[in-house]
């Protein structure tokens, strides 16, 4: 080892050749880098990686498929309504829309006032929101209509234990000039074609698509079984009960032979709903062409389909032009106030099409019509039959609403700076935009409120009972934030009172409402409160929701207000008495407006907690958003489609909550809800 | 300016601006106004408050309800969803109280656990250094505090839990069937991750020899699978084999002696040795000689580790019976059952705990006295498993009753213990009498729409259970995220700086601060997942709430009814505000 | 000495303590405090913190309670009198070493707001005597700014015009110097200085011994809750009676 060369000792080492800046190591910038450090920095860090990666990928590819191939979004545009205003009275509505319009407006001035809106962020909104309008649009150019499966037949089609009579006649809605098309569905080919048939089908197809599938299901399981019970890899239990599902197990005669699906010709003949003349007519078979009629006016028609012969036969026919209708009935005041009696609405759930006409009649019986329940859509949905019969429809409701939206925050904007740019001071820039959005923020929800609820005779006062949805979840948090502001302030400066009595209750009630559970206080205003005392029962129920709710979120905000007085260092006060203010004067001017700026941020978590819990209102009977959407999945139409009713509300309550919690998060970072000290 | 009779100390006040003085002074002394105002305060409340009770007390008194606490000893006349046994519908609304104050403890109880676990490790992953996990614990978090807990309350119940198969085609863990166990794949397994430990210990001679292992063992499964290249396997006359070792052992000494050879011819002195480390088999050491071989050598065991069979192709044959099912009528889980035999070993195992006591205290004065480091917790943990294991054994080894009375087919036969288990006559109960070990672990067994066995968890427990815990650890979450980020980088660099271990400084310096930021908002998450315990009732889990309300409905004694349920739900809140004060005065303590 | 003093403050004494005691919870703060202050008169109160001038200057506009003893200003004595302390309270200008300014108000706003709501005053004679005030210390330009936004210095110098603009007859400092930087300080000290010349009634804890020297009619040095040295500026500096304040002195000197 001594022998080795030693490598020269450097003392010094001076570089006086040109500096050059050498780019980084491949792994030490640049994308890799990131995706190095970011993703894969470790073994462990590795496996999180592809742990968390496959979980999410599995849980967003089934909600898509989900949402595009199962869900049925029709709960949510055919009651769009409900899920907004609940009941509310039809007359009066132009009132909360314009209490909203007032809001967003309110809005735009704020965010003139308060934050750096750029005119870039209206641009992109607005080609977000021409997007939105030209999507529909585009949709329904491009891509038509699923049809509607009708089976004609003379015999009763079995599926499990369910047994089907295929209709002889049904009733549809058409505008003017609208194309009626029918022919033989080429899809009844074999089982296979049958089993995986998608769109909208009536009962007896159904029965038919259902037959097809299990028989396959059968065949398929049946050859599932031999394999594993060829296979050693079996406990005993599970052989002996293999061994009895293989013996139970028969597989039915093929369901097109069964049916002699079209096999035999069809007789449709169109007819008008009103007078019943025969607008068209022919015998279909499985390869003469379409029978096709344009319809002459608005209102009802009916189909006939018989098959041709006496041999037992179904055919199953292709509709295009007919679609299930929604069937809504609800009595409505006339002109004098009186009833008008009950008036039935059919709404063609494809396009909101919408005819109070009555239903034809033959033989002085109602002609059975397309009705949304018997006639769903059926099978794994195609992405193109998502697009048409549920994204477009949704969007074209949706889209009037969000310009509107979005104009109106643009004006509210340019509101602001216009009036910034006439009346603020040079060195205070936005004085008069601020002033105005702070006097907009306590006004405005005022204003909403009695918009909504009326006032006096000018607006007719509305019955609070048919309040629901999303109305009555914001108008139970505003008035809850709006109610219980004083009494939390209250509250919170009765706690750090020297007066020992004064302090005791406002501890004892703080204490005992934070320690109580939401729900034993709506209890009390609901149930308790009317059984107690007669001469309470008359009040709405919304209003003593609207009471527990403000008693019981003001311990809470008290608490907050509690934490922003305390912050405040003990010489502001000592200051404010030694210049000679009275103790209300110290309170009012100099120690709430600081420690109110400094509890902002939690406020607005406080707001965000209150708009969550209004939910609970609906343990109580009431019908906010969370209770409507139980009230709307009870429909007999759309039982069992509680998924989509969750879902749309919960992505409404994300986004309401998480607009707040981003101004919170915002105030928070930039200070400007804090007192500017540094 | 002054007020008419400020109280000047000058001699020419005249005797009315004295007692004019002497009035206004007790009229406007603080002191007076104070005391005043309080008991303006308490006969305005008091007033109002008796009003409001009186009111209440006549209007009750007219509809024949009034406030009393003797309906508590009436009978219920009605059934609880989730009850013991010892309660019908003829027990007392008192005893229906408890029981649903022991289904609401039950809840709270099992959720402050989960949700803590749950919090924390969501906290720890909003801190990752990786960007997915990060991200995506982001969302979580914020889609599921911003959503009402009531909602996810029914999206649990409607759409998770109901949606699950029916009892039949209930989901197994594990599903039930003949798992085969290939041995060869553990070994190979047992491999891998040796190579991986070796690869982060970084010794260059270590890595070559598994990477060999590993490529022969693979080339020796491949030939095996594909041509039988070896037929005789485990013979040593093989002539394949016999090519292989001869083979091998050439290269290895090929790669092993040559360079150095090379070396030596050219340069006329012995191979130099890279880094100062003793030469192998006296021959120096090269970066490039020294792997090579050693995968070579690598590779030769390899072979032989296949060839002579130490990779067996056989399988175990294992049985696997589900433990838990999964279904929409809930679900059951196993239960752990006590035999005769488990005072016996409790007592080994109580000696064990006295044990540790006795080592953990003795170390922990070594500790102070000496100042030598002592893994004392390792130390009691041992003790605790050794004196618990050896019980076991013990206590296992004892004889038990050899034959045993079954009933079969009706009539009671007289059978070997053995032959009885094997045929599955042995019923539990005798099972519990004549079973060996101390602890057996009961599968749930189902008769017909019910298990037997087994611990049953409803699905409104569940849903209420995943919905408190999943919602409450989102903020939990960012309490914890808070709190740790609280404590300031420098704490971390000094700790660094000191030379305290990641472990040390998470432990000393992390914690201890970071928790004082944490506890106190933790105990406000703990009081609202108390509290929301009460949603229950909108998924009809009969927690205390709804079974007060069920009482309140049945005996028109809602006054009553709800100040109960105010004062537990009180008392439960003040308990959980005293628990988490303790613990934050004792860490205020312990950190300072 | 006394006499020229006495000569100088003919009047009857503007604030007037006798055997002022004071306790927080067992510590006795203040030891049987008396002492008078004339009209136009400058005490510089020095000694260790935690020596009680604080507390006691604190006491003179009832900030703190005192339990024994009375303490008489502008003829009025404090007690539980709410009518009293106020009246009090509107005479004393209070200076502080935190400032103390109103963080939520402008510097206007911050001067006018006690004339409007004390005072008296209307909303534009508030703002003019303000101007004036700021005009005086220096700052008019920082009129519309926020405290938050002035340097130490300035925000002292605000505190000192808020002070004055209640019009009081006696100004209380409280260590008006120690939470500045060195070059703030002179600042500062230079407006205390205009303000002692222009004839105010000032009492000043500071450890500013330069101003104690040059501006103190009588300098009273407290320890451990009793004033164990008065005397002139001359006197207390150069020949100090009490080994406490020797001791003190060479300390600090």
């Amino acid at each position: 080892m001594t022998d080795m060369p030693q490598p020269e000792r450097v003392v010094t080492y001076v570089n006086t050749g040109e500096v050059v800046n050498r780019p980084a190591p491949l792994l030490t910038a640049g994308p890799l880098a990131w995706i190095r450090r970011n993703l894969f920095s470790s073994v462990f860090d590795t496996a999180l990686t592809f742990l968390f990666a496959i979980t999410v990928i599995g849980a967003i590819y089934g909600l898509v498929n989900w949402s595009i191939q199962q869900a049925n979004w029709f709960v949510v545009t055919l009651n769009l309504r409900q899920f907004m205003l609940g009941r509310y009275e039809v007359d009066p509505e132009w009132r909360v829309h314009l209490a909203a319009m007032l809001v967003v407006f309110g809005t735009g001035i704020a965010l003139a006032a308060f934050s750096r809106v750029r005119w870039r962020t209206f641009a992109a909104l607005a080609i977000v929101a021409a997007v939105l309008v030209a999507v529909p649009v585009v949709i329904e150019a491009a891509l038509p209509l699923p049809p509607l499966y009708v089976t004609a037949g003379n015999m009763p089609i079995a599926s499990g234990s369910v047994t089907q009579e295929a209709q002889s006649r049904l009733a549809f809605t058409a505008r003017a000039g609208e194309e009626f098309r029918i022919a033989v569905a080429a899809q009844a080919s074999g089982d296979e074609a049958l089993a995986v048939q998608s769109g909208f089908m009536d009962k007896a197809t159904n029965n038919l698509r259902n037959a097809a599938e299990s028989r396959l299901l059968a065949q398929a399981r049946l050859a599932e079984l031999d394999r594993l019970l060829a296979s050693d890899l079996l406990t005993a239990n599970q052989r002996v009960a293999l061994t009895g599902e293989r013996d139970r197990l028969t597989i039915p005669d093929p369901v097109v032979e069964r049916y002699a699906v079209n096999q035999a010709a069809v007789t449709v003949r169109v007819l008008r709903g009103t007078t019943l003349e025969v607008l068209a007519e022919a015998t279909l078979s499985a390869d003469s062409g379409p029978l096709s009629v344009t319809l002459p006016d608005e209102g009802w028609y009916v189909l006939e389909k018989t098959i041709a012969g006496d041999a037992p036969a179904t055919a199953i026919l292709r509709v295009d032009g007919m679609y299930p209708l929604l069937q809504r009935s609800f009595s409505r005041a006339d002109a004098g106030g009186g009833s008008a009696g009950r008036v039935n609405q059919y709404i063609r759930m494809t396009d909101n099409f919408l005819t109070e006409a009555p239903l034809p009649k033959i033989d002085g019986q109602d002609v059975p019509f397309a009705v949304i329940i018997d006639n769903q859509y059926r099978g794994v949905r195609p992405f193109a039959d998502y697009l048409r019969v549920h994204l477009a429809p949704f969007l074209k409701l949706i889209t009037p609403a969000l310009w509107q939206a979005l104009i109106l925050l643009a004006l509210g904007v340019v509101a602001g700076r216009l009036a910034d740019r006439f009346f603020s001071p040079a060195d205070r820039p936005r004085r008069t935009s601020v002033r105005v959005a702070t006097w907009l923020i306590i006004v405005l929800p005022i204003v909403a409120f009695f918009l909504a609820y009326g006032v006096g005779n000018v607006l007719p006062v509305t019955d609070t009972r048919n309040w629901g949805g999303l109305l009555l979840t914001m108008m139970l948090t505003v008035v809850g934030i709006i109610g219980s502001f004083p009494l939390g302030v209250l509250l919170a400066l009765g706690r750090r009172s020297d007066l020992p009595v004064v302090r005791y209750l406002s501890i004892l009630y703080i204490e005992t409402v934070r320690g109580v559970p939401l729900v034993t206080v709506l209890f009390m205003a609901q149930l308790l409160v009317p059984f107690l005392n007669p001469a309470l029962a008359d009040i709405d129920a919304v209003f003593r929701a609207m009471v527990g709710i403000t008693l019981f979120s003001a311990a809470y905000l008290a608490e907050n207000v509690r934490g922003g007085l305390q912050a405040i260092p003990p010489g502001q006060v000592e200051a404010a008495r030694a210049l000679g203010l009275a103790g209300w004067q110290i309170t009012l001017f100099i120690t709430l407006p600081q420690a109110l700026r400094a509890v902002i941020p939690a406020l607005v978590g406080q707001c965000i907690s209150l708009f969550k819990d209004t939910s609970l209102v609906t343990i109580v009977g009431l019908i906010d958003l969370t209770g409507i959407s139980n009230a709307v999945v009870a429909q007999t139409e759309f039982i069992g489609l509680r998924r989509e009713a969750y879902v749309f509300i919960t992505v409404l309550y994300f986004v309401f909550s998480y607009a707040m919690s981003y101004v919170s998060r915002r105030l928070e970072m930039s200070g400007s809800g804090a007192v500017r000290r540094a | 300016m002054r007020g008419p009779g400020p109280s000047r100390k000058t001699p020419s006040s005249g005797a009315y601006a004295t007692v004019w003085h002497e009035i206004t002074s007790f009229v406007f002394d603080l002191r007076f106004i104070q005391v005043l105002g309080q008991i303006a305060v308490v006969i305005v409340l008091v007033t109002l408050v008796s009003r409001v009770v009186t009111d209440m007390l006549l209007a009750l008194n007219q509809q024949g309800l009034t406030p009393n606490f003797d309906f508590f000893l009436n009978r219920s006349g009605f059934d609880v969803a989730e009850a013991p046994s010892w309660y019908s519908a003829n027990s007392s609304y008192w005893e229906a109280f408890q029981v649903g104050l022991v289904n609401t403890l039950r809840v709270v109880i099992a959720g402050l656990i989960a949700t803590t676990v749950l919090g924390v490790l969501v906290g720890i992953f909003l801190l990752s250094s990786n960007w997915l996990v990060r991200t995506i614990s982001k969302v979580y978090v914020e889609i599921l505090r911003n959503t009402p807990l009531l909602v996810q309350l029914f999206v649990w119940y409607f759409i998770v839990i109901l949606s699950l198969p029916v009892l039949n085609d209930a989901v197994t863990l594990p599903q039930e069937g003949v798992l085969l166990l290939p041995i060869r794949l553990a070994l190979y397994a047992l491999v891998l991750i040796l190579a991986l430990r070796q690869f982060r210990q970084g010794d260059p001679r270590r890595l070559p020899v598994l990477i060999g292992l590993l490529a022969a063992v693979a080339a020796i499964e491949i030939g095996l699978s594909g041509a039988q290249l070896l037929p005789a396997r485990g013979a040593i006359d093989s002539p394949a084999f016999l090519v292989y070792l001869a083979a091998s052992l050439l290269l290895l000494g090929a790669a092993w002696f040559l360079p150095a050879v090379i070396w030596q011819s050219r340069h006329g002195e012995a191979l130099p040795n890279g880094n100062g480390e003793p030469p192998l088999l006296g021959v120096g050491y090269s970066r490039v000689r020294d792997p090579l071989a050693a995968f070579l050598a690598g590779q030769l065991a390899g072979g032989l580790i296949a060839y002579f069979g130490l990779a067996p192709v056989t399988a175990l044959r294992v049985e696997v019976y589900p433990l838990v099912y999964l279904s929409n009528r809930g679900i059951f889980l196993p239960e752990i059952m006590l035999t005769a035999r488990f005072n016996e070993w409790a007592a080994f195992a109580g000696l064990g705990l006295l044990a540790a006591g006795v080592i953990w205290a003795y170390y922990g004065r070594v500790m102070e006295t000496t100042g030598r480091a002592v893994p004392r917790l390792r130390y009691a943990a041992l003790a605790v498993l050794a004196c618990a294991a050896l019980g076991w054994l013990l206590v296992a080894m004892e004889p038990g009753p050899e034959i045993i009375t079954v009933e079969q087919d009706g009539a009671a036969v007289v059978m070997s213990l053995d032959e009885a288990r094997a045929q599955g006559l042995v019923s539990l109960q005798d099972e519990l009498l004549v079973s060996r070990s101390p602890l057996i672990v009961a599968r749930p067994e189902r008769k017909g729409l019910r298990f037997a066995v087994g611990i049953e968890i409803t699905p409104e427990f569940m849903s209420l259970f995943l919905g408190l815990t999943i919602y409450t650890s989102t903020f939990i979450a960012e309490i914890v995220r808070a709190g740790i980020l609280a404590v300031p980088h420098g704490q971390i660099e000094a700790a660094r700086a000191l030379g305290l271990s990641q472990s040390q400084t998470l432990r000393m310096v992390i914690l201890p601060q970071a928790l004082r930021v944490i506890i106190p908002p933790l105990g406000n998450q703990y009081l609202n997942l108390a509290k929301n315990s009460s949603l229950a009732i909108a998924i009809g889990f009969a927690d205390f709430y709804q079974v007060a309300t069920t009482v309140m409905n049945q005996s028109g004694q809602s006054v009553t009814g709800i100040s109960v349920v105010m004062l537990a739900y009180l008392a439960i809140s003040l308990a959980i505000a005293g628990g988490t004060n303790w613990v934050n005065r004792r860490f205020q303590l312990v950190t300072r | 000495m006394t006499g020229t003093s006495a000569a100088r403050f003919h009047d009857e004494p503007i604030i007037t303590c006798r055997k002022v005691n004071k306790w927080f919870g067992d510590f006795h703060v203040l030891k049987d405090i008396s002492v008078d202050v004339f009209p136009q008169e400058v005490v510089v109160i020095i000694g260790p913190s935690g020596s009680g001038k604080s507390t006691f200057i604190r006491c003179i506009n009832r900030l703190e309670e005192h339990q024994e003893g009375e303490i008489i200003v502008d003829g009025i004595e404090l007690g539980h009198n709410v009518r009293d302390i106020a009246a009090i309270r509107r005479e004393i200008g209070m200076v502080f070493q935190q400032f103390n300014l109103f963080p939520h108000l402008t510097v206007l706003e911050n001067i006018s707001l006690a004339q409007r709501w004390v005072r008296h005053r209307p909303h534009d004679e508030a703002d003019q005597r303000a101007m004036q005030l700021l005009e005086r210390v220096g700052i008019p330009e920082q009129a519309g700014k926020y405290p938050g936004q002035l340097s130490g210095g300035q925000q002292q110098r605000v505190a000192i015009a808020r002070a004055l603009a209640m019009d009081p007859k006696i100004m209380l400092f409280d260590e008006p110097t120690s939470a500045l930087d060195p070059e703030m300080i002179k600042e500062v000290l230079d407006v205390m200085k205009t303000l002692a010349l222009s004839g105010m009634t000032m009492l000043v804890v500071t450890h500013e011994m330069g101003f104690a020297r040059e501006v103190a009619d009588r300098v009273l040095f407290f320890d451990m809750g009793r004033i164990v040295e008065a005397g002139t500026p001359e006197h207390f500096f150069e020949d100090p009676q009490h080994e406490r304040t020797k001791l003190f002195l060479s300390q600090i000197l």
